[in-house]
């Protein structure tokens, strides 16, 4: 075959596709994520290195790393235990008693990023119960993220979308596992208050004009689960950290307890300082009579975690002292929000679904290459349809990964889509070549990408209202269609065209 | 050969056809109009001309992944608490076993989560479960607005089919300005499309004053101009979009019946399949909504194929050029119908979202078989004997 221009424009665009995706076949656990100011984090490991080997036992997969690391922190054993990570930048010694605070995963094999329905994940759509402006949202999505951060979750994609009619929204994504407190991270306000009797002490936040200094987190010193016991059907397990405030706050605490007398035991002040999170009582401290009116600038807090049995209370004050510690540190959300849409995508069908789509966009193929067979009877100019569809898949594949899409559900609907659309430009373009010979092969060729190219704006013009519709969440199927189709005019239809006048004219 | 056979089989076909063609343009218009009636009469029943999923009326949508899930039973019980639960399995298409439930209900996850877990017996995490909420304002403001992207993709595809096929410099360029009017007057709150469009205007009306030939067009054209303009820095007002669309109906009958035979081609696509879908009590998910916009761009395809074939093309007669563009056009619906039908049946059991996309545009291809080659083949050769072209 006479490799034209235009064949070789196709040849040139399907290599760079190929290098966009760019198949990997390294093995290993990739670091997800690592818990700010973790003892591995304080190690110098980061997300993005690759896990190879622990204790000299080979990783593969993101299961290898799970039985390996479940093997050493498994059973009765308590106490440190020496753990050897070496990854493909660097190897760590850590004495960890329990498993390192980071999330793995298997290494992406392609550089395709697979959309939330189909990898699992979460995904909330929020509005303020106010109308805000850009500023406003950004100022909200700031907070929000930090707020993630400070919680331990890195894996979150935060950004402000809007819809048609200019509505503004914040969309948050988490891939993979739904971490179960999404809800109330995202749409809690968090606003934190230290009250004795009706009287503010202090508020969440540190920086600037705000009431705290610093406040203990992941330091096993100053924050932890104190106790645990049985109570009632349950157990409860009690957590504490220390909070530090400023020089004002502290001041302001002595003020107000000053004037507060002692209890009949004389330990203990009447008045409690009770801790509200957006309005609702957490817990109630007692205040020690020797802290009356002094000028203290350590607080410390507790709370309780309630579970059926204790590893269950053990979690669950975990959580909510991670939660506590969290609104403390970031302070409250600027405005009162509302979810308006929140799905959690469960992963595990999405290997099997992937399968199904493979299965399916190979069997559509298979199945319209069949009827051209029958239509044309030439395996050439048949095969050669084939591989121009192919190869519009391809593409749009590649470009998807060389700017990062996720694809989802409805791209992959627009994917499915410009395959068929793809086929019958094609179909009008073999069309004319085989027509009577009154005109000249280029003529007809000419007629025949008239005819697509006006197919190619009636489609495009129908696409572009769908990228703003629905908060952009069905953005995807105007990506992958616009992209496809555009494909398809400007690259791999003018290659189909030659190679056809190649096969006819012979 | 091939040549030969054409030809036999063309002849054959010439009498029956040349008698038959404008009787047969009765049926499409029967089907038509017994479609509009439906959902005429179905929108004063449901007060829409569709029936909605949870994901246009706000409401959740549990999966839960449990094969030894007992649906009647969890169904039973769930319609006790909440009348209004839909439930459906989950298959396997592999092993055609059971996989799950899928639970849909307008209730939100707070509601009905708690009597589910109580129900089975065990929570329902991200491992074993994906839930899927949508506010109610949030989802009727998405089916607005899915609306509102329907109607402009479809003003703006009769634009371009109009370009295409039109000669008339003074028309394509007063339709151009009320198109962009009509987007803007759907979009408006889009600040992108809104500039977008009003510049639009601005270009048709520069297109058509560029090369006037008589005063009179020059009126028309400098007139649509000032309108488009008042309308659109002073009264951008949804209703008007009416009147807009009946001009540029009207205008599109008047100056390009070829034009004017694919936009209806494509209308009758779209009203027969939403007529279908309500008569088998489908209930439409945002996907399924989003369907009728790649319908848009599927039905026109063979349509334009065809009329660039018999109106630009000068070999053969007119019949021969129509078969011709048939033997094509049944291809090509041919093969996205396969393509569709093959992905229908994998994903069947799987996704309701692809299920939804799928069975709509299979509908729709149907119907655009016999749209394009009746409806749009009937008006156009009619249309060139008469104007005794070709």
């Amino acid at each position: 075959m006479k490799l034209t221009w235009r064949i070789w424009l196709l040849l040139i665009v399907l290599g760079l596709s190929l290098l966009a995706i760019r198949p990997s076949f390294e093995s290993g656990a990739l670091v997800k994520s690592v818990q700010m100011n973790s003892e591995i984090y304080n190690q110098g490991l980061r997300a993005g290195e690759i896990i190879k080997d622990i204790n000299g036992k080979t990783i593969l997969d993101k299961a290898d790393y799970t039985s390996v690391v479940g093997e050493i922190f498994s059973g009765v054993v308590s106490g440190q235990q020496k753990i050897e990570i070496n990854t493909n930048k660097n190897n760590y010694v850590l004495f960890l008693n329990q498993s390192p605070e980071i999330t793995v995963d298997n290494i992406p094999k392609t550089r395709i990023k697979m959309g939330l329905d189909l990898q699992g994940g979460a995904r909330a759509l929020v509005q303020s119960e106010t109308a805000l402006t850009d500023a406003e949202l950004d100022d909200l999505i700031q907070v929000s993220r930090n707020r993630f951060n400070v919680y331990g979750l890195s894996d979150v994609n935060i950004k402000a979308v809007s819809d048609l009619v200019g509505n503004k929204f914040m969309l948050v994504e988490v891939a993979g596992a739904t971490p179960q407190d999404l809800e109330q991270l995202v749409a809690k306000q968090g606003k934190f208050e230290a009250k004795v009797g009706n009287t503010s002490v202090f508020v969440g936040g540190i920086g600037g004009e705000k009431d705290i200094a610093d406040v203990c987190k992941n330091d096993a010193k100053c924050s932890g689960i104190t106790q645990c016991g049985q109570s009632g059907t349950g157990y409860v397990c009690k957590f504490q950290f220390t909070v530090y405030l400023t020089e004002k706050a502290a001041q302001r605490h002595a003020d107000v307890t000053g004037n507060i007398s002692l209890d009949e035991t004389g330990q203990y002040l009447k008045d409690k300082l009770y801790l509200y999170v957006d309005g609702q009582e957490v817990d109630s401290l007692n205040i020690g009579s020797s802290l009356r009116g002094q000028v203290t600038t350590q607080i410390a807090i507790e709370g309780p975690g309630t579970g059926k049995t204790q590893d269950e209370a053990l979690q669950d004050a975990k959580v909510n002292m991670n939660k506590l510690q969290t609104v403390l540190i970031t302070g409250s959300l600027p405005y009162k929000l509302t979810i308006v849409k929140l799905d959690t995508i469960s992963p595990n069908l999405g290997d099997e679904f992937i399968y199904l789509l493979l299965l399916a966009g190979a069997s559509a193929i298979l199945a319209v290459g069949i009827i051209v067979f029958a239509r044309y009877r030439k395996i050439k100019a048949s095969l050669a349809l084939l591989f121009t569809s192919f190869s519009e898949v391809f593409i749009i594949l590649g470009f998807a990964a060389l700017v990062g899409w996720n694809l989802d559900l409805p791209s992959i609907a627009g994917i499915l889509a410009t395959i068929g659309t793809g086929v019958d430009q094609q179909i009008v373009i073999m069309d004319e070549a085989r027509k009577g010979k009154t005109l000249s092969m280029k003529e007809r060729m000419k007629k025949a990408l008239f005819i697509i190219v006006s197919a190619y704006f009636t489609a495009l013009v129908a696409m572009l209202p769908l990228y703003w519709a629905g908060a952009g969440l069905f953005k995807g199927f105007a990506f992958t269609t616009i992209i496809g189709i555009t494909a398809g005019v400007l690259i791999s239809r003018p290659a189909f065209s030659d190679m056809i006048k190649d096969i006819e004219e012979k | 050969m091939e040549q030969n056979q054409v030809s036999t089989e063309h002849k054959h076909n010439k009498n029956w056809y040349d008698k038959s063609y404008r009787w047969m343009l009765l049926i499409p218009v029967l089907i038509l109009v017994f479609s509009l009636v439906y959902l005429v009469q179905f929108y004063h029943q449901n007060g829409d001309v569709i029936y909605k999923d949870v994901s246009l009326t706000g409401g959740t949508t549990i999966s839960i992944f449990d094969e030894k899930i007992n649906i009647e039973d969890l169904t039973t019980k769930l319609q006790a608490q909440f009348p209004d639960v839909l439930t459906r399995g989950i298959q396997n298409i592999r092993t055609g076993g059971l996989e799950g439930i899928i639970v849909e209900s307008k209730a939100t996850p707070d509601e009905i989560k708690p009597f589910i877990e109580e129900t089975l017996g065990y929570k329902l995490t991200g491992a074993n479960s994906s839930v899927e909420f949508t506010g109610s304002t949030l989802s009727t403001g998405f089916y607005q607005q899915l609306i509102a992207a329907i109607i402009a993709a479809f003003l703006l595809m009769a634009w371009v089919v109009f370009l295409i096929f039109s000669d008339n410099r003074k028309i394509k360029s007063i339709s151009t300005m009320l198109t962009f009017l009509g987007v803007a007057l759907v979009l408006y709150q889009v600040s992108a499309i809104k500039s977008l469009s009003g510049f639009a205007i601005f270009v048709g009306l520069v297109y058509g004053l560029f090369k006037v030939k008589h005063r009179e067009d020059y009126y028309w054209i400098l007139g649509t101009g000032i309108v488009s303009y008042l309308i659109y820095f002073l009264f951008l007002k949804e209703w008007l979009l009416i009147i807009v669309g009946l001009v540029l109906a009207v205008l599109y009958i008047i100056y390009s019946i070829p034009s004017f035979a694919v936009i209806l081609s494509a209308f009758a696509d779209i009203a027969m399949t939403v007529a279908i879908v309500d008569l088998m009590g489908i209930q439409l998910s945002i996907a399924g909504v989003i369907a009728f916009l790649m319908l848009i761009g599927y039905s026109v395809d063979t349509d334009i194929m065809l009329t660039s074939r018999v109106m630009k093309e000068h070999e053969g007669t007119i019949n021969q050029r129509t078969w011709g563009a048939f033997k094509t056009g049944i291809t090509m619906t041919l093969t996205a119908i396969a393509s569709v039908g093959v992905s229908l049946i994998f994903i069947y059991n799987f996704s309701d979202t692809l299920r939804q996309i799928f069975s709509i545009i299979l509908i729709g291809l149907l119907f655009d078989i016999f749209n394009t080659w009746v409806t749009n083949a009937s008006m156009l050769k009619w249309y060139m004997e008469v104007k005794k072209l070709g």
